[in-house]
């Protein structure tokens, strides 16, 4: 009887070890990623070549992700300071064009879903985005509304943002250290 | 010994979750049947991180009854074609910046099935039979909303006769 308990047992606490530890693993989504500022980058996203890992943490976060001959994602979870980005701060991202078809920035909350807003505003494009005299943009994300490019962030809690870069021009793909991907400067925050 | 089942659950855990979620995927829709997402707002979707700058359509396909043909047009900006496997391989991509002529042609056959003989058509072979399809259209500032509504409408997912 003792027996059958401690094996009982034994199984019961390698299943909770073993399940959360997966889990703890697969929720981190941090070291297959390759660092440029504040932005991260996963290689193999999407890749045949991607470790169950990485496949597992793309299943949780970025479901039905294109490989990086179409598309490459960056993600940015802190500014250039290295501060997480949050939603009760104000910041202002800085960018310039990039070698490829089209891009997009968009931000989302930290259960990986839009910002509600009555704005329905929760990214800009290539296209839509409005353009300094020196081609580049700017772009706010803050609670209050701001003039020009504005993304509504505001609430409790942690943000992200997702630059997408589709159809990559073979030089920006080949030399990502190169790429002068944007400044995410903190202006204000609602405890200052 | 329950450090060493710990860690077999652990690694079986990792490699298993990827196709539990496809196969949930999967589930929600209709085999082999086109379905248009609508614009992305803030509401809950089902696949998280979705771009408000894209639209969707998607299929799940599944070959068990023999490859399928694929085809649709193209707006005249930029749309993406991408194939899934079970475990979430994106193991097939173009976009309409690669396509010859003027729309999307594609049969998509089972890991077995042979090759039909199909001349001015892309073939692939998908890993396993059933995986999921998703069209991109970038939607840029909105002005080409009524093309790429048209081009969607016109994706056809049907047996190789």
């Amino acid at each position: 009887m003792n027996r059958l308990l401690y094996f009982g047992s034994a199984i019961v606490v390698a299943l909770v070890l073993g399940t959360g530890s997966a889990w703890w693993a697969v929720a981190g989504f941090g070291s297959d990623a390759v660092r440029y500022g504040s932005w991260k980058f996963y290689p193999l996203v999407g890749s045949s070549a991607a470790s169950d890992l990485l496949r597992a943490r793309i299943a949780r976060a970025g479901l039905l992700a294109l490989n990086e001959s179409e598309a490459i994602y960056f993600i940015a979870d802190r500014d250039e300071e290295g501060h997480e980005l949050r939603r009760d701060c104000a910041y202002r991202l800085d960018g310039q064009e990039l070698d490829a078809r089209w891009w997009s920035i968009t931000a989302y909350a930290k259960d990986l879903h839009l910002i509600p807003n009555a704005l329905d505003r929760y990214s800009y494009n290539d296209v839509n985005v409005a353009r300094e005299p020196d081609g580049g943009y700017v772009i706010h994300l803050s609670g209050s509304p701001r003039d020009g490019n504005w993304i509504p962030t505001g609430g409790k809690g942690a943000f992200d943002l997702a630059l997408r870069v589709y159809d990559p021009a073979p030089a920006l793909l080949g030399d990502l250290d190169a790429v002068e991907l944007p400044r995410i400067v903190r202006e204000d925050c609602a405890d200052r | 010994m329950t450090l060493v089942l710990a860690a077999i659950v652990h690694v079986a855990a990792v490699r298993i979750y990827p196709s539990a979620i496809m196969l949930a995927f999967e589930a929600r829709y209709e085999p082999n049947r086109v379905f248009h997402v609508p614009e992305v707002t803030a509401g809950k979707l089902r696949i998280v991180r979705p771009s408000p700058d894209l639209l969707y359509s998607l299929a799940v396909f599944d070959l068990s009854e023999g490859p399928i043909r694929v085809t649709a047009p193209v707006p005249g900006s930029y749309v993406s074609l991408s194939m899934y496997g079970s475990n979430t391989d994106n193991f097939y991509v173009t976009s309409d910046s690669q396509l010859a002529d003027s729309g999307f042609d594609v049969v998509l056959i089972g890991p077995h099935d042979p090759e039909p003989g199909l001349a001015e058509t892309v073939i692939v072979r998908a890993p396993g039979e059933t995986g999921v399809i998703v069209f991109r259209y970038f939607i840029g500032d909105g002005s080409r909303a009524e093309k790429i509504r048209s081009a969607r409408q016109q994706i056809a997912l049907r047996p190789v006769s």
